[in-house]
């Protein structure tokens, strides 16, 4: 029993699978006469994650320093883990799928959580801003 | 009825012009000894939106090469590098100091700055960092009239916010830098000669982008963004193909 290991990488599927929602956003920059002038996908980062790793990623040279930040962007992170009565099924419900003619596999029903995530948007501009909202 | 001494003082205040001349010239003098070449960058605005009141499609057309005195001697003061949601922010200042008749005779002559002074939103390019300064204020009573006269302009700079403006300066390296910083897929697809987009044969509408627009670590770095790796892992995890609709990718 104490060999078995329960981790399937579940919550960071959900990360991921939260990030490929957000990753294709794209804003559009019009002049006054309503033509388009730019089109620009906005850059997004999963916000936690090990400090030095960002640091040697994003600022490679510590000779030179361009800008202060690149906009605009998007960051999220997973801010909590509740669990959910309301969803929750007897436990004794099953699932059941049929491997081949002779063997199938089961699994009991299992127990709801709802994992919270924040969105952040940064903008230097509110039109870009309004367009991602 | 003048309540001043008239033999030291010419009018408003103490000093006479050819003192005030000699003492700006000084400080011209002294600027091109102790200051450096920085280039000022008049912000041209394009298609202001009187609602919102800003101008997204900001554009800085012309760079002009100006001594300034950096008054921060010990690099440049501010927050320093900050780690935000949004990976790393640095947030620089510097207080630059120019003389007001070289301004006048470099940039402000020129009739493509918005004010007849140093506004605030211009840029200085600072070339010993690479670093692009937006002004911030603008303070032009310090110091108080010396010799009855306001001789320099001091400029409050925070490094700058890049949102993709456009720069097209003429200045090699203020140019290309901006180029590669833009997330604007415009900059980075393919041209034909004729300067239209190279677009891909299987679907006619998309055009073709350079690799260093991927915002991943192998393209865009600066940005720090993950979006191609979230393209890259999602494959492994969700199956909406019409055989598994819903679920995990069926191994």
């Amino acid at each position: 029993m104490l060999d078995q290991r329960f981790y399937w990488g579940t919550i960071r599927k959900a990360i991921v699978a939260f990030g490929s929602m957000f990753n294709g956003i794209t804003i559009e920059r019009k002049d006054s006469a309503g033509n388009s002038i730019q089109i620009q996908k906005v850059p997004l980062s999963y916000s936690p994650k090990q400090k030095f790793l960002a640091k040697i990623r994003q600022q490679p040279s510590v000779d030179e320093t361009n800008f202060s930040v690149i906009l605009p962007r998007m960051g999220f992170e997973m801010t909590s883990l509740d669990y959910d009565p309301n969803r929750k099924i007897s436990p004794l419900q099953q699932n059941r799928t049929l491997n081949s003619a002779t063997t199938s596999s089961s699994q009991y029903a299992p127990t709801p959580y709802n994992i919270n995530v924040l969105l952040y948007i940064y903008v230097k501009n509110q039109d870009d801003g309004l367009q991602i909202i | 009825m003048a309540t001043v001494n008239r033999y030291f003082q010419s009018g408003r205040t103490i000093g006479r012009p050819s003192e005030q001349n000699l003492y700006e010239d000084l400080i011209i003098e002294s600027m091109k000894i102790y200051g450096m070449e920085v280039y000022y960058l008049p912000r041209k605005v394009n298609s202001l939106d009187v609602i919102l009141t800003e101008d997204p499609l900001n554009t800085f057309e012309y760079a002009y090469p100006i001594e300034m005195y950096l008054e921060n001697t010990m690099g440049f003061a501010g927050d320093g590098e900050l780690m935000s949601k949004f990976g790393l922010e640095i947030r620089d200042t510097g207080n630059f100091i120019v003389s007001r008749k070289r301004w006048k005779e470099v940039a402000g002559s020129t009739g493509n700055t918005i004010l007849e002074r140093p506004a605030e939103g211009d840029l200085i390019y600072f070339p010993m960092t690479r670093s692009f300064f937006e002004i911030r204020k603008v303070e032009g009573q310090e110091p108080f009239f010396q010799v009855g006269k306001l001789f320099v302009y001091k400029m409050m700079c925070e490094l700058y916010q890049f949102s993709n403006e456009r720069f097209t300066t003429g200045v090699d390296e203020i140019d290309s830098l901006t180029n590669d910083a833009s997330l604007v897929i415009g900059d980075h697809e393919l041209l034909q000669e004729n300067g239209e987009s190279l677009l891909l044969e299987m679907n006619a509408l998309t055009p073709i982008v350079m690799e260093d627009y991927a915002l991943s670590d192998d393209g865009h770095v600066q940005i720090g963004a993950d979006n191609e790796k979230f393209i890259e892992n999602i494959d492994n995890i969700l199956d909406f193909s019409e055989r598994n609709p819903f679920g995990e990718v069926y191994q």
